[in-house]
C-alpha cells in the first residue's frame, strides 16, 4: 500500500476538517479528492505529505509514517503555490532541491524539462515568470527525486491546453510506472481517475469508482 | 545530520543574500551608523578604561543585529512560502537549522566586525585593548547567533511575531550581555574562553530543540 489513512481526525481550533477518514491508495492508482471549497481536500493532500500531523490517527506511506524523512523520500507534493525563490533562477532552484534530496545535479530530469517548455528559461529568475511557467517549473521539482506517490493540488490550474495535456500523460505515466497519483481538481473533468474521495460536509470521507 | 544538505542549504541563502543587498544594507548601515555614534562617544569622553563602555555598546548593538538576522533566516523560509519546499524533503529540521545556524553566525559575524571597525576608526586611541575586544565580540556572536536562529525557529509559525521575536531574542540574549559586561570590567583571556563554550553549548541545545519546534 502506497498511502494509508488510519482512522484519521484533523482539526484547527475548535472542530476537525476531517474526521475518522480511512482511505488507502495501491501502486498503479490515480485518485482524486474531491468536495465543497473549504471542506479539507488541501489538508488531506498535506497530511498525505507529511507537513502536518493528524490531531488523531495515523498516516502512512508506505508503510511508515509519513512525517519521517524515509517517506518524503518517495512523495512528491505539488501545492497550489509553488514553493520557489524568485530571485533565482529556474536552473538553481532545481539544483537546490535536488540536492536537498542527495542528487547531484538535475541532468536526469531534462527530458522532463524539454517535454515542459522550459529549457529556454533555464537562466531566468523565478521571479519574471507567469504563474503558468512557475507551476511547470514546480512540477519538474516535484518530480526532481522521481517519487512513488505524487501528490497534486488542482495540477491543472494556470496552466495552457499543451500544459493540462501533459499533466493528462503524466498521470498515465506514473500509474503504468507502479506509483500512484493523489490529486484535487474541481475545476477539470478531463483528468480520468481510477477512484474518487468524496469529503462529506461533516469532514467524513466516501470512496466513490472513477 | 547531512554536511551536503546544511552546505545546499547554507549556498542558497548566501546567494538569496548576495542578490538581496539592500536587505543586507540596511542592517550594515545600522552597524555603522550606531557604532560610529559609540566611537565618537568614546573619543571624546577618553574613559581610562574604556572596554565596559564599549562593550555595552556593542553589545546592545549586537542584540538588534540578532533581530535582523532572525529575521533573514527561518522567518524568511516562511515569508518566502518556500518552508513547505524544504519540509517536503527528507532533510531533517536539526540539518536545516543547522544551516541557517551557520548563516546567523556568518552574518552576525560579519556584521559585528563592522561595526566593531567602526569604533575604532572613530575613537582613535581611546579604544584600549582592540584584539581583546574582537576576541570577545566574536565570541559573544557566536552566542547571540544561536539565540537568533532559536528566536527565528520559535516565532516562524506565530502571527504576533514582530513584538514576540525581539522580545525573544531580548530576553534569550541577557545572560550573554551580562557576561560580556562581566568579562570586560574584570579583564583576562579566560572570559572569552567562557563565553565561546557557551555560545558552542547554546548552539547545541538550540540545534536539538529545533526538530520540536519546526514540527506543526
Amino acid at each position: 500500500m502506497l498511502l494509508e489513512f488510519r482512522d484519521v481526525w484533523k482539526g484547527f481550533g475548535s472542530g476537525y476538517v476531517l474526521r475518522e477518514v480511512n482511505l488507502s491508495l495501491r501502486g498503479g492508482e490515480v485518485a482524486a479528492v474531491v468536495g465543497p471549497n473549504g471542506s479539507g481536500k488541501t489538508t488531506l493532500l498535506r497530511l498525505a505529505a507529511g507537513l502536518i500531523t493528524p490531531s488523531r490517527g495515523r498516516v502512512l506511506v508506505s508503510g511508515v509514517d509519513a512525517r519521517r524523512p524515509e517517506a518524503k523520500a518517495t512523495v512528491g507534493l505539488l501545492p497550489h503555490t509553488p514553493p520557489l525563490y524568485g530571485d533565482l533562477t529556474v536552473r538553481e532552484n532545481l539544483a537546490y532541491y535536488a540536492g536537498l534530496h542527495g542528487l547531484p545535479g538535475i541532468s536526469h530530469v531534462r527530458g522532463i524539462i524539454e517535454e515542459l517548455g522550459l529549457s529556454d528559461l533555464m537562466d531566468a529568475a523565478v521571479s519574471k515568470l507567469s504563474y503558468g511557467w512557475r507551476k511547470r517549473v514546480d512540477i519538474v521539482r516535484t518530480l526532481i527525486h522521481s517519487p512513488r506517490l505524487v501528490l497534486m493540488d488542482e495540477p491543472t490550474a494556470g496552466l495552457d491546453e499543451p500544459g493540462r495535456r501533459w499533466i493528462r500523460t503524466l498521470l498515465r505515466r506514473i500509474s503504468s510506472s507502479g506509483g500512484a497519483v493523489l490529486l484535487t481538481s474541481p475545476t477539470d473533468p478531463s483528468l480520468i481517475v481510477d477512484r474518487v474521495f468524496k469529503i462529506g460536509g461533516d469532514g467524513r470521507v466516501e470512496a466513490e469508482p472513477g | 545530520m547531512r554536511l551536503n544538505q546544511v552546505r545546499t542549504i547554507l549556498w542558497k541563502d548566501l546567494r538569496l543574500e548576495a542578490r538581496n543587498l539592500p536587505e543586507l544594507g540596511g542592517a550594515v548601515v545600522f552597524s555603522v551608523a550606531s557604532s560610529s555614534v559609540l566611537g565618537f562617544a568614546v573619543n571624546r569622553l577618553s574613559p581610562e578604561d574604556p572596554l565596559p563602555l564599549i562593550g555595552a555598546g556593542i553589545a546592545l548593538i549586537a542584540v538588534f543585529l540578532a533581530v535582523f538576522t532572525s529575521i533573514m533566516t527561518i522567518v524568511r523560509e516562511e515569508d518566502l512560502g518556500t518552508l513547505d519546499g524544504v519540509r517536503l524533503t527528507p532533510v531533517r529540521p536539526t540539518t536545516f537549522f543547522a544551516a541557517k545556524l551557520l548563516l546567523s553566525v556568518t552574518l552576525m559575524e560579519g556584521l559585528i566586525g563592522i561595526s566593531l571597525a567602526a569604533v575604532a576608526v572613530l575613537s582613535g586611541e581611546a579604544i584600549g585593548d582592540l584584539p581583546y575586544l574582537f576576541s570577545m565580540s566574536a565570541a559573544a556572536g557566536l552566542y547571540l547567533s544561536a539565540v537568533s536562529a532559536l528566536s527565528s525557529a520559535m516565532a516562524v509559525y506565530l502571527r504576533a511575531r514582530g513584538i514576540l521575536l525581539p522580545t525573544m531574542i531580548l530576553v534569550l540574549s541577557l545572560p550573554a550581555v551580562q557576561e560580556i559586561l562581566a568579562f570586560l570590567s574584570v579583564g583576562g583571556r579566560s572570559g572569552i574562553v567562557a563565553l565561546a563554550l557557551t555560545g558552542a553549548f547554546f548552539s547545541l541545545l538550540a540545534s536539538a530543540l529545533a526538530g520540536y519546534v519546526l514540527e506543526v
